[in-house]
Formats: structure tokens, C-alpha cells, sequence
């Protein structure tokens, strides 16, 4: 278990490229943009490179670092991620309406991307010490929904419905990986569900992007999130099946807002086209499949849920964006993890991404000679298609 | 849970029995990625045409590049029309902010109430109003400086006429937008105006602008230049001396036109009352645009003598000695009476020439076969247009033969029954000038390019021999004798010998020759030997007087008069002729100076703003101009500012003590008089010319009266 093997570089170096490549994309897409707002077309550009380069040093420091070592005090990081939650609904600083963003000096900082994180690690802690007892209400299910409503309820009140929405669904897809009642999972999600609607339906302008999204109702927020996806969608087709080339993209020129945030699918869209959309969407597959061949070869239960739980955060924040800016899901503010400028958000998916590297370390999954005299190698695969005992 | 439960629980069931779990959720997103690839393979591959369409719609703009509008040059190269960079100003009524803080710096800048302004852009449909447009530059600054994003300033170029109200109907005027609207910039539009070209450019979300190497430029081709036949000089000329005619004679209208008989050029053309070219459409009068001198018709009356003379004397049926009967000054006919002014018994055809004798030239016209009397006018140009390079020609009106009954010949011989226009007549006498021969009219000499290369030059253009070179050698001397002996005696002139024939001719008012409305002209040329210009006066409706020779031809005298010393300058000299035009600096500093007297402050600040002139004021209020200096229609250089002397609103209330502080001693009488009346101060004149004294006396209504003693 504690053998110390090599990291999995089939998830390191697919990530480690996202994260150069991202600095070209993030450049390309806000040159324009800063050069409005802050008259350096390279502010976004330079802050982006610096938010990578520390987030590649936080993945490699973190890929060194024992998991079992977040498992101990998971407890009082996810305490201190919840009073993050209440003070930032005091003192955050507001973002379009929405307090999220905590100043620390020159440094903004969204504790909702912390508590994410800490949430996944301490879920993977409670699910691994309470298999015993999993199927138990009190017990088994009781622990986690109680963190999962105060975590969505804080967030809720800032307001920030994708990312509660998105939290809701990592923790639920932890629980029902973890074997969790499903009666009890299914009667949560339900009365969520409902929640869900009311909460949505209590602010205008989700209903309005809800409509622009179905297509019918006329107003101006309706008109705004259309212009909005219809420009993401004109800088897809522009892009064609080769794109336009590299730092020749036009509707980051002050024509798709958030051209290098939530929207620099796009624009990747647009500058390498079909085949550069394509390869990032395979560059995530391959991250994700080896992600769930670490999770099975984890040395012990927190490890699998911990490989578990980043593997679908990641998945939902890829396909959730990946689906808005073609327009397959309704528009919400969700950012392409790695690839879009996201300020301190990178440094917690490095973090993330780095857990998962250490538990690929202690997997055993390398040297690949290892792998081939696994004798279990064979019942390995066969499990990967395996269906219900 | 029991204790059996927990001692069988495997810490690995979750992984080995529920990894499908696992597996599950992760096959869900797979086919959510799934689809966002079909997704991609729709809009990138399958739709991408139609994406691109739009595209292209929105990062592209296609940019109007304006071709430079021709100058206008006189014949010698004096810069008469040319362009000013200007600035319009639009708004967009959706994203200004501050509405009420721009109208009231238009108000401050630019004298347009600031009302107006909130109207148009309160009424404004749409994201784009015009609020003015021309402006010279230094006036926008404080707006250009407002920095509201709804604010639109547009660089136009705004044409600009140097000599102002000088030649105005000959070289037209523009709309805003640079059109040709009248005179020879609406004739040769097309010319001057070149052909606008486009770019494509890339544009951004804001709208911003910015070139690219790879998209399509079709590059604008600028308008040609013209260059006149008119001599501004002379046609300053023209027109003050016109002018001056009009207002004394208390004529509705006056026009003339001058030619040179050996070429066909037109010297100066002109009409009165005329119009400013700054002013825009509205303010222009309709009625004073037309060139009158070719878009008007008259009958010509005694003018037309001489072509009745040259038909006869061409055909051999008459000679300058023959004696003619004169009847005492009435003749009577079956069912018509011909009358003469003064009645003459046996003259020599010159003499009845001289004295303009209706019945001796009426029993002339019979003596001509119809057909060849017809010719003989058809070749002299009436009844059919010149083909003069301007618009709103008219061709008159000519009764053919087939026509005529046993009146017309004698009543045209006379100049009755027939319309002309006064450019017909004038090439009839510049014919008789020119030895015979009938010369086209024309007032573009030439045409070229920007850099000062000739792309056209035009030649004169010999219509037809009309009569011999004898013929016309002694209606010369007719028309000489007629100046000099007969009734256009007022026409002599030192030192220059002038040929024409007074006009004066009734108009028909509702079907009958009226008694009260008359058409007065004069009609001639200058010098006699070697004509160098043929030149007809005419004036609408004249009060003072209703003789050709009593108020035309003064006007013509005056005329020559000043050709004569003008000329010399440009015989002696001939420099201007030939110096070079030069188009690459603008000679924009040679202003004529408007008329300001009797404007309010208002209106001599629009007038300025046009035309770019410096004003400086003798006050800070409201009044009006009483007088300017340097005076109207001298020459200034842009930069020396004009002195207008303002009368006050404000003294006008103060106590009447501060009335006996005015000095008028020393003033012109005429100025003294406007600056008392602008006061309303009554007063009494001693004398003519410059004021010596001034006091003060209370009349028998109680009311000031000042008391001017001139010498």
C-alpha cells in the first residue's frame, strides 16, 4: 500500500499540456478584452501564466504528499470551508450581483472552489470508515446529507446556483458510488429536485435563461443570454473543421462575453476548430478512464473514493461547460477546468489533479511491468464490465 | 446492524461488488461528451457555412472611402470653390447620458438653441441623429471633449466658396452630403465629384474598427478639377455694379452676362438679387438661384434691331444711307398702330438705327422674304438653346414663317412677338463682334486631376458664319453711331469706344402689353476695334425709369468702365494667365468680405462661421451692424479679422443724458444716420457728405433730435 511507485503520467502530461496550452487560449481569447477593460492587452494573459505556473508546482508538491494525510483533519477543513461560506456572505466582494469572491489582498479567492475540493476528500473519508454502517439512515446517510444542504445552502445564498447545482450532483454521484441507500438517495434527489425549481424559479433571470434556452419568451435577459450562446455558437462555426488559426480568432473582440472564462471553448472552437475541440475532449477521456483505473487500483477504500470524487468533479465541470457553450445544456457560469482563466480556481484543481497523482503513485499501476505480473489483471477487466453481482 | 453483519463485512465489497456504480455514472458523462462531439460535428462541420455567413456579417465593415470633390478655378487660376475639413455632429439617443450638458454646449458653441437640439434627439427613431453637420473643427472641441460615448463626431468635408456671394449662381452649390445642387457643381457633379470607393475593415463588439491586410480596398478616384472661363475680377465686377443698378433703379431683378465674341467664353455671368452658397437650402431664396440670363426668356424690343439691320443689309436690300419715312412717330395699319418714343419724319436707315425707330425698322422687316427673316434669326441663335454648359436652358420662343400673319414680321423686326433669353441676344451682338461668325458659349475652359494634369481642354467651338465680315463691320459702325450720337448716349465712356443698343421692351402681363411693367436692357460690345467683350444688361420691372438707356446702361457704362483699367493691368501684364494652378496648397486665405450691415450679432456669427472670417465686436451684447470694417466686397486674408460696431440693446434703455455722450463728427452721414435710427434718435441733416457738428434739441413732441451739419 505504501509502496511508492511512479505517478501515472497518462493523467500528468495530458493535464500538464492542458495547462501550458491554456495560456496560448486564455491569451488569444482576453487580449482583446483587457485591452478594454485595463489597457494591457497582456494583464489577463500574465496573471493566467502565473495562476498555471504555481499551479503546476501546487500539483507536483501535492502529488508528493501522502493522501492519507488529508483524511485525518478532513473534518475541521470542510468546518473552516463552511465559515468561509458564511463570511464570504458577509464581507465577499460582489461579482454581478453575486457574492463569492473573498479579497485578500491583490489575491481573490472563491471558497466555494476550497470547499469543494475539502468536501470531496472528507466524503471520501466518511465513505471509506462508514462502509460498515453504509446502508443505515442515521449512520450511513445522515452525516453526508447534512453537510451536502449546508454546503448547497450557503452557496444557494450567495447567489450561485451552477455551482451549487454542481456540488449537489458531485455529492450525490460520491453517495451513490458509495453504496449509499438507494431509497435514501432517490428520496434526497427528489426533494432536491423540488428545492431546485423553487430556488430557481425565485430569480428572474434563471427563468428568463431558461427560456432563452428553450427558445420562447421575449426580454431583454432572454435577449442577452441568447446573444450570449448565438455568439458562442457563430464562433464554433466560424471555426469550422480547422479553425481560423492560432491568435486569429474575432468574437473574443468584444463579441462573446466571457470569451476567455466560461467561454473559451468557443474560442478554441473557433481558432483550431473541430479537430482542436475534438483532441481536448479525448485529451479529458483519457484523463478520466485512467482516473477510474486508479480508483480501482487505489491501495485502500479513501483512496478510491478520493480518486473517485476528483474524477467526477472534473467530469461534470468538463461536460457542464463543454454543453453550455454549444448549447446542449442552458446557460450557466461554469469554467473549463484547466483550460479557462480562472484565477484561483487553477490552484485547486492542480491541488486536486495532484491528489489523484499520489494516489496513482501508491496504485501500483507503474512500472508497467508491474502491471503485467498483476495477476489480477485479467479479473481486473473483467470487473471493468462487470455488472451487478 | 448485528454483530454477525459487521464480522462478515469485507472492507472491499464496495469496491469489487459496486465499482459498475462507478462505471455507471462515468458512461452517463461519456455520452454527454458523446454528444457534445455530435454537437460540435453539427455546428463546426455540417453548419459551418452558415456560421461563417454570419460572421463575416458581424467582424466585418464596409467602410465608404469619399472621393475628394473638385475645386472650381476662374480663368486664371483663382481658387473660386474648394473643400474644409468640417465636423458633423450625430448622437445615439440610446446610449448618451447626459442629453441636457450637450445642447447647452452646442447652445454655447455654435448659436443653435438648445431646445432644438433636445427636440431632435427626444424625437429621434432609431440610434443614429444628425445634429449639425459642417462645423469647423475649432468649434467641437468642447464637445469632442464631453467624452459621452452617445456623442458621434464625423469628419466631412464641407465645401467653401472664397468669394462668397460672388459668382454664386454660376458655380452653384452643394447639399451637405456634397451633391451638385445648381450652376455648373449640379452640371458637372459627376465630374467634380470622382467616384467613392470602399474597405473592407474588421470590426469588434464595440463597433471599433481597425484595416487588415487581407480584406478587399477599392480605392475612391478623386473628382477633377475645373477651371472657368469666368474672370472672378471682372465678375466682381459685374455684380457689385449690378447690384448697385438694381437697388437704384428699384428694378425687381437684374442680369448680365458678358462674353468674349472671339471664343465664346463667358466672362462673368451674373443676377440680381443673389444668394449666399454657405447658407444652407433652407435659408437660400428659391427665386434668387436661377440664372437669370439663361434660364429666363423676355421679349427683347429695341435690342433686336440690329438683327432685323443685319438680315436686311446681308441681303443686300438695305445700305446705311438709304432714306427711310419715319411718319412722325405713328403708323397706322389695317388692324395695328406702330408708335415711336420720338417721332422722326425722312431718315437715313443709320439715323432711324440711332434714334430706335419701331416703324422704319418694322417697314425694314417687311421688306425681308419671311423665310429668309426666319434664317436669319434661327441663325443667330434664337429659338433654339446655345448647348451652354449649364443648367436650365431655355430656348425662347420663334414663330416659324409658316406662322406668321401680316403683323408678326413687322412687330419682330422691332423685337416684339418672339422670346429670348438674354444669352441669346448677347451671342447675336458677340456674332456681330466676332466679324460673323457665331461662336458656342462655354464656361468650362478646362478639366484636371489633383495633381494639376489636364485631362480636358476645350477649344472654341465655331457654330456658323451668320453674316460676312462687311455685314458685321458696319453694323459696327451702326451700333458705334448708336452710342455715340443716339439713344445709348449714357453708354460713352473716355477713352473707349463702346457698340450696343438700347432696350426697352413692354411686358405682357395677362394676354396685354402693360404700361407699368417693362424689361430695360442694353446690349453691346467693347472696345469697336477687336471686340473683347460682348455684354447684355437687363433689368425686371426698373421703377425710376423704364428706358434701356436711362438704367441699363449705366450699369453697362460702369461695367466697361472698370474692364478698361482692369484690363490694362492684365494686357501689361498677362502673368496670371499663365501661372501654373496650383492645387496642393489651398489658397483658402482670399476672402471676400460679407455684407454684415443691418445683421443682428446672431446672424453676422453665422455668416462668420461659414465662412471661417474672425469678427471682433465693438461690445459683448446683442444689436445690430452698423459698421465694418474692412467694407463689403473688399478683398481679407483670413486671418485679418473684420471690426463690426454693434449698436446696443443695453444703452438703448439707459437715460437719455448718455445719448448726447454719442460723437457722431467725423462719421460718414449715411453711417450717422443708421447708427441714430438703430437708436431710434430722430434726426435732422444739413448737408452731404462727412458730419462737421452735432447737438441736440427737444422737437415739438418732446422727442430728442439730433442735428448733423455736413460739409
Amino acid at each position: 500500500m505504501n509502496a511508492k511507485g511512479h505517478i501515472d503520467w497518462l493523467i500528468f502530461i495530458p493535464i500538464l499540456a492542458l495547462m501550458l496550452f491554456s495560456i496560448s487560449f486564455v491569451y488569444a481569447a482576453s487580449a482583446a478584452n483587457a485591452e478594454v477593460k485595463f489597457g494591457d492587452s497582456e494583464k489577463l494573459f500574465l496573471n493566467h501564466t502565473v495562476r498555471v505556473i504555481i499551479g503546476i508546482l501546487v500539483m507536483v508538491i501535492f502529488a508528493k504528499i501522502d493522501y492519507h494525510r488529508f483524511a485525518r483533519f478532513s473534518i475541521w477543513w470542510l468546518v473552516f470551508g463552511v465559515i468561509l461560506l458564511i463570511v464570504v456572505l458577509f464581507v465577499g466582494s460582489s461579482v454581478k450581483g453575486a457574492s463569492r469572491w473573498i479579497m485578500l489582498g491583490p489575491l481573490s479567492f472563491q471558497p466555494s472552489e476550497f470547499v469543494k475540493l475539502v468536501m470531496v476528500i472528507h466524503f471520501a473519508k466518511l465513505l471509506s470508515i462508514k462502509q460498515p454502517v453504509i446502508k443505515d439512515f442515521e449512520k450511513g446517510f445522515f452525516p453526508f446529507i447534512i453537510w451536502t444542504l449546508t454546503i448547497c445552502f450557503l452557496i444557494a445564498a450567495q447567489p450561485n446556483f451552477s455551482t451549487m447545482l454542481v456540488i449537489f450532483i458531485i455529492a450525490i454521484a460520491m453517495m451513490f458510488i458509495g453504496n449509499n441507500n438507494l431509497l435514501h438517495i432517490l428520496s434526497t434527489l427528489g426533494i432536491g429536485m423540488v428545492a431546485a425549481v423553487v430556488y430557481f424559479l425565485s430569480a428572474p433571470y434563471r427563468i428568463s435563461r431558461l427560456q432563452a434556452f428553450l427558445g420562447f419568451g421575449e426580454n431583454a435577459d432572454n435577449q442577452a443570454v441568447s446573444y450570449q450562446l448565438n455568439q458562442s455558437l457563430i464562433a464554433l462555426g466560424n471555426g469550422g473543421i480547422f479553425g481560423v488559426g492560432i491568435g486569429q480568432n474575432r468574437q473574443s473582440h468584444m463579441f462573446l462575453p466571457e470569451s476567455y472564462g466560461d467561454f473559451i471553448f468557443a474560442i478554441i472552437g473557433e481558432e483550431y476548430g473541430f479537430v482542436g475541440l475534438f483532441l481536448i475532449v479525448m485529451v479529458f477521456l483519457i484523463v478520466f478512464w485512467r482516473g477510474m483505473l486508479i480508483a480501482k487500483k487505489a491501495p485502500d477504500n479513501f483512496g478510491y473514493f478520493l480518486a473517485i470524487g476528483i474524477i467526477i468533479t472534473f467530469a461534470i465541470y468538463v461536460f457542464v461547460n463543454a454543453g453550455v457553450n454549444t448549447g446542449l445544456l442552458p446557460t450557466t457560469g461554469v469554467p473549463m477546468p484547466f483550460v479557462s482563466y480562472g484565477g484561483t480556481a487553477v490552484i485547486f484543481y492542480s491541488a486536486a489533479i495532484g491528489i489523484l497523482l499520489n494516489i496513482s503513485s501508491q496504485a501500483g499501476i507503474y512500472p508497467r511491468q508491474d502491471f503485467s505480473q498483476d495477476d489480477d489483471l485479467p479479473q481486473n477487466e473483467g470487473e471493468l464490465v462487470h455488472t451487478e453481482n | 446492524m448485528n454483530i454477525e453483519e459487521t464480522q462478515q463485512f469485507d472492507p472491499d465489497y464496495v469496491r469489487k461488488n459496486k465499482f459498475w456504480k462507478f462505471w455507471f455514472i462515468m458512461s452517463l458523462i461519456t455520452i454527454g461528451l458523446i454528444l457534445v462531439v455530435y454537437r460540435l460535428l453539427s455546428i463546426q462541420v455540417i453548419d459551418s457555412e452558415k456560421y461563417k455567413e454570419i460572421a463575416k456579417k458581424q467582424h466585418e465593415s464596409k467602410i465608404t472611402l469619399s472621393s475628394q470633390r473638385g475645386k472650381i478655378f476662374d480663368r486664371y487660376g483663382r481658387l473660386v470653390a474648394s473643400n474644409l475639413e468640417s465636423i458633423s455632429i450625430a448622437v445615439d439617443p440610446t446610449r448618451l447620458k447626459n442629453p441636457l450638458r450637450l445642447a447647452e454646449l452646442i447652445q454655447e458653441s455654435l448659436e443653435i438653441p438648445k431646445e432644438r437640439i433636445l427636440k431632435k434627439i427626444r424625437s429621434a427613431k432609431g440610434s443614429f441623429v444628425w445634429l449639425a453637420r459642417g462645423i469647423f473643427p475649432e468649434k467641437t472641441s468642447k464637445i469632442a471633449d464631453l467624452g459621452d460615448k452617445g456623442v458621434i463626431l464625423i469628419k466631412e468635408p464641407r465645401r467653401i466658396y472664397h468669394y462668397g456671394l460672388v459668382c454664386s449662381q454660376v458655380v452653384g452649390f452643394t447639399d451637405i452630403d456634397n451633391n451638385g445642387l445648381s450652376g455648373i457643381e449640379l452640371k458637372h457633379d459627376s465630374i467634380l465629384k470622382g467616384r467613392s470607393g470602399y474597405m473592407v475593415m474588421n470590426r469588434d463588439g464595440l463597433g471599433r474598427l481597425r484595416p487588415a491586410a487581407d480584406l478587399p480596398v477599392f480605392p475612391a478616384v478623386d473628382g477633377y478639377s475645373l477651371k472657368l472661363t469666368i474672370d472672378i475680377e471682372f465678375q466682381r465686377i459685374v455684380e457689385y455694379e449690378l447690384m448697385k443698378g438694381v437697388e437704384s433703379a428699384d428694378a425687381e431683378a437684374g442680369t448680365v452676362i458678358a462674353i468674349e465674341p472671339s471664343t465664346g467664353e463667358i466672362l462673368a455671368m451674373a443676377t440680381y438679387p443673389t444668394y449666399d452658397p454657405h447658407l444652407s437650402s433652407g435659408e437660400k431664396k428659391q427665386g434668387n438661384m436661377r440664372m437669370r440670363a439663361i434660364t429666363d426668356t423676355y421679349e427683347p424690343g429695341s435690342t433686336f434691331k440690329i438683327i432685323t439691320a443685319a438680315a436686311a443689309m446681308e441681303e443686300k436690300l438695305v445700305k446705311e444711307e438709304d432714306k427711310f419715312n419715319g411718319y412722325g412717330g405713328s403708323m397706322q395699319f389695317k388692324n395695328f398702330v406702330i408708335r415711336d418714343v420720338h417721332g422722326i419724319g425722312v431718315v437715313t436707315f443709320r439715323e432711324a438705327m440711332e434714334h430706335s425707330s419701331n416703324i422704319i425698322m418694322s417697314n425694314v422687316a417687311s421688306m425681308i422674304p419671311d423665310y429668309t427673316f426666319y434664317k436669319y434669326l434661327r441663325d443667330f441663335g434664337f429659338g433654339i438653346r446655345s448647348g451652354i454648359d449649364f443648367p436650365g436652358e431655355v430656348p425662347g420662343k420663334l414663330p416659324k414663317p409658316e406662322d406668321y400673319n401680316a403683323a408678326s414680321k413687322r412687330y419682330m423686326g422691332f423685337g416684339y412677338g418672339l422670346s429670348v433669353s438674354p444669352l441669346q441676344i448677347t451671342n447675336a451682338y458677340s456674332t456681330i463682334a466676332n466679324n460673323g461668325i457665331l461662336m458656342k458659349p462655354y464656361l468650362v475652359k478646362s478639366m484636371f486631376d489633383l495633381e494639376g494634369k489636364e485631362v480636358y481642354s476645350r477649344k472654341p467651338e465655331q457654330v456658323r458664319r451668320v453674316i460676312s465680315d462687311s455685314t458685321a463691320k458696319r453694323l459696327n459702325d451702326m451700333l458705334k453711331g448708336v452710342v455715340n450720337k443716339g439713344t445709348g448716349k449714357s453708354v460713352r465712356v473716355d477713352n473707349l469706344q463702346v457698340c450696343g443698343k438700347t432696350g426697352t421692351a413692354q411686358q405682357i402681363v395677362n394676354g396685354v402689353y402693360s404700361k407699368s411693367n417693362y424689361t430695360a436692357s442694353f446690349a453691346g460690345f467693347f472696345p469697336a476695334e477687336n471686340p473683347k467683350v460682348a455684354m447684355i444688361v437687363v433689368l425686371d420691372k426698373p421703377r425710376s425709369s423704364i428706358y434701356g438707356g436711362a438704367v441699363a446702361g449705366p450699369i453697362f457704362k460702369n461695367i466697361a468702365l472698370r474692364w478698361a483699367s482692369v484690363s490694362d493691368e492684365i494686357k501689361s501684364g498677362n502673368l496670371l494667365e499663365y501661372a501654373s494652378i496650383d492645387t496642393t496648397i489651398e489658397k483658402s486665405d482670399n476672402y471676400i468680405v460679407p455684407n454684415f450691415i443691418g445683421k443682428n450679432r446672431a446672424e453676422a456669427l453665422k455668416i462668420s462661421a461659414l465662412t471661417g472670417l474672425n469678427l471682433i465686436f465693438n461690445h459683448e451684447n446683442d444689436g445690430v451692424v452698423i459698421e465694418q470694417s474692412p467694407e463689403p466686397m473688399t478683398h481679407i486674408e483670413k486671418k485679418n479679422p473684420i471690426n463690426i460696431f454693434l449698436t446696443s440693446n443695453e444703452r438703448k434703455k439707459k437715460s437719455t443724458t448718455d445719448y448726447e455722450k454719442i460723437n457722431l463728427v467725423g462719421v460718414p452721414l449715411r453711417k450717422a444716420i443708421a447708427y441714430l435710427n438703430a437708436y431710434s434718435i430722430k434726426s435732422k441733416v444739413i448737408g452731404r457728405g462727412i458730419v462737421i457738428k452735432q447737438r441736440w434739441e427737444i422737437d415739438g413732441n418732446k422727442s430728442r433730435l439730433c442735428i448733423l451739419e455736413c460739409n
